[in-house]
C-alpha cells in the first residue's frame, strides 16, 4: 500500500482509560448501518486491508466501485482479489475465498457474518501492470441500511468547458437499473459520458461506467446499482473546439 | 516480520488487573506472541490478535533501539480495535523498553491489536520488539 486515506463511521468499540475494562455488551440501542469507504492505492502486487467491528449478526455488502491509473482518472478492467477475514498479526486472515473483482455499481460481495472485528482485502495477484487507486464501499449490517437518496427522474442541465468536466452527485433508494440520459449537447461535440461514485475527498466523479460518445449522438448509459450515492460526469476526451457546450443530462434512478 | 516467543507476563499498569489470578478468580492459558517490526520518526505500526475467552492481555516492549542501538527513547504503546486501516487504540502507556510487562489489561473475547508510535522522540528508525501474552 503506497497511501490509504480512510473514513470510518463506525464508533469505536472501545472505552477510554488504565484500567477500565473494555466493554463485553454491544449498544441495546439499535444503531443505523454503517457505510465505510476504504480509499487507498495498490502497488503491483501489492494488497491492503480494512477492518470493521459488526456489532450483531448481519449481512455485510462490499462494493468495489473504482479502480483507476494513480494520478489519474482512467478506469483499471484488471480483475483484482477481493475477500473477507478476521484481522491476524500485520495483515488480515481470510476466512472465506477470494473472488477476482472488477469494479462495478453493485456490490460484488455479500456475505452474512456473526458479530465480531472482520476486514476486507483487497489485493493484486497478478494483474496489475502499474499502480491503482481504488474506492471500496462497505455497508454492514445491511439489514439497517436506509440509504437516502430518491426516486424518479432528475435532470442536470450546464455548460461544459473545452477540456473540462461537469458532474453530478445524487442518492439513490432503491437497488436497480439507474440510467442517464444524454438529451442534448449543442453544439454537437465527441465527449465522454459516465456513471461512477462521488470521491468524498473532493468533488470528483470516480468513473466507473465509462461511454464515449460520438458528435450528435444522445445515448443513454446504464448500471446495475444497490441503493447508495452515485454521480454521472461528462467530459471532453479533446474533441470540443468551442469554449463550451450545453448539455441536458436526464437521470433515470430505480 | 512476526515471530514466536515464549514470555511469561506479570504484574500490570496502575489500577489494572494485574496477570496473577485473585484468590478464587480463575486465569485461563496464556500464549504469547511477538511482534517484531519498525517505525520511522512520528510512525505508527500495529499488529492484531485474537482474545478467545475473557482474561488479561499485556505487552512487554521488551527492545527498542534507534538506527541499531539501544534506545531509552520512549514509545506510546497501546491496546485497541483494528479499524478502517489502523487500530483505534483506547488504552495505553508511555513506555521505554523493559523486561516486564509494561501493560496489562484484563478483556472479553474479541480481536484486539497492539500499536505502537513514536510520540516525536525518534529522528532515525525505531526498530522494536514487543511480547504480547493473551489468553490462549
Amino acid at each position: 500500500m503506497r497511501r490509504v486515506l480512510t473514513i470510518l463511521t463506525v464508533a469505536a468499540m472501545l472505552g477510554a482509560g488504565c484500567g477500565d475494562d473494555l466493554p463485553t455488551e454491544p449498544d441495546p440501542l439499535p444503531t443505523p448501518a454503517a457505510v465505510d469507504v476504504f480509499i487507498g492505492a495498490l502497488a503491483v502486487g501489492g494488497s491492503g486491508f480494512y477492518s470493521f467491528t459488526l456489532f450483531e449478526p448481519g449481512s455485510v455488502h462490499v462494493l468495489v466501485a473504482n479502480v483507476r491509473r494513480s494520478g489519474t482518472n482512467e478506469p483499471v478492467t484488471a480483475p483484482l482479489a477481493l475477500g473477507i477475514g478476521r484481522p491476524q498479526g500485520t495483515g488480515c486472515s481470510l476466512t472465506e475465498g477470494e473472488r477476482m473483482v472488477t469494479a462495478g455499481l453493485s456490490a460484488q460481495h455479500r456475505t452474512t457474518l456473526d458479530r465480531g472485528v472482520y476486514c476486507v482485502n483487497f489485493a493484486d495477484r497478478g494483474g496489475l501492470t502499474e499502480p491503482v487507486e481504488f474506492l471500496i464501499r462497505i455497508i454492514y449490517p445491511i439489514e439497517r441500511y436506509m440509504p437516502a437518496g430518491g426516486t424518479g427522474t432528475s435532470t442536470f442541465a450546464s455548460t461544459l468547458l473545452r477540456g473540462g468536466v461537469a458532474s453530478r452527485a445524487f442518492g439513490l433508494s432503491n437497488a436497480g437499473t439507474l440510467r442517464a440520459r444524454l438529451n442534448s449537447l449543442s453544439p454537437a461535440s465527441a465527449v465522454g459520458l459516465a456513471l461512477g461514485v462521488p470521491a468524498l475527498i473532493d468533488s470528483t466523479c470516480l468513473r466507473t461506467v465509462i461511454m464515449d460518445v460520438p458528435a450528435g449522438a444522445t445515448p443513454e448509459i446504464t448500471a446495475e446499482v444497490d441503493g447508495g450515492d452515485y454521480c454521472v460526469v461528462i467530459f471532453d476526451r479533446g474533441e470540443i473546439t468551442t469554449d463550451s457546450v450545453n448539455f441536458s443530462i436526464d437521470i433515470i434512478r430505480p | 516480520m512476526v515471530i514466536a516467543a515464549a514470555i511469561v507476563g506479570a504484574s500490570g499498569c496502575q489500577e489494572e488487573t494485574p496477570l496473577a489470578p485473585s484468590p478464587g478468580a480463575m486465569t485461563p492459558p496464556l500464549t504469547a506472541e511477538s511482534f517484531i517490526g519498525t517505525i520511522g520518526a512520528g510512525g505508527t505500526a500495529f499488529y492484531s490478535f485474537n482474545v478467545p475467552v475473557d482474561g488479561p492481555v499485556s505487552f512487554t516492549l521488551l527492545q527498542y533501539r534507534e538506527d541499531g542501538q539501544d534506545t531509552t527513547k520512549v514509545a506510546l504503546m497501546g491496546l485497541g480495535v483494528p479499524a478502517g486501516t489502523t487500530c483505534i487504540v483506547a488504552s495505553s502507556v508511555t513506555t521505554a523498553a523493559g523486561g516486564r510487562p509494561q501493560f496489562t489489561q484484563v478483556v472479553p473475547p474479541s480481536i484486539y491489536c497492539v500499536r505502537i508510535t513514536d510520540p516525536g522522540q525518534l529522528e532515525g528508525t525505531g526498530e522494536f520488539l514487543i511480547n504480547i501474552v493473551r489468553p490462549k
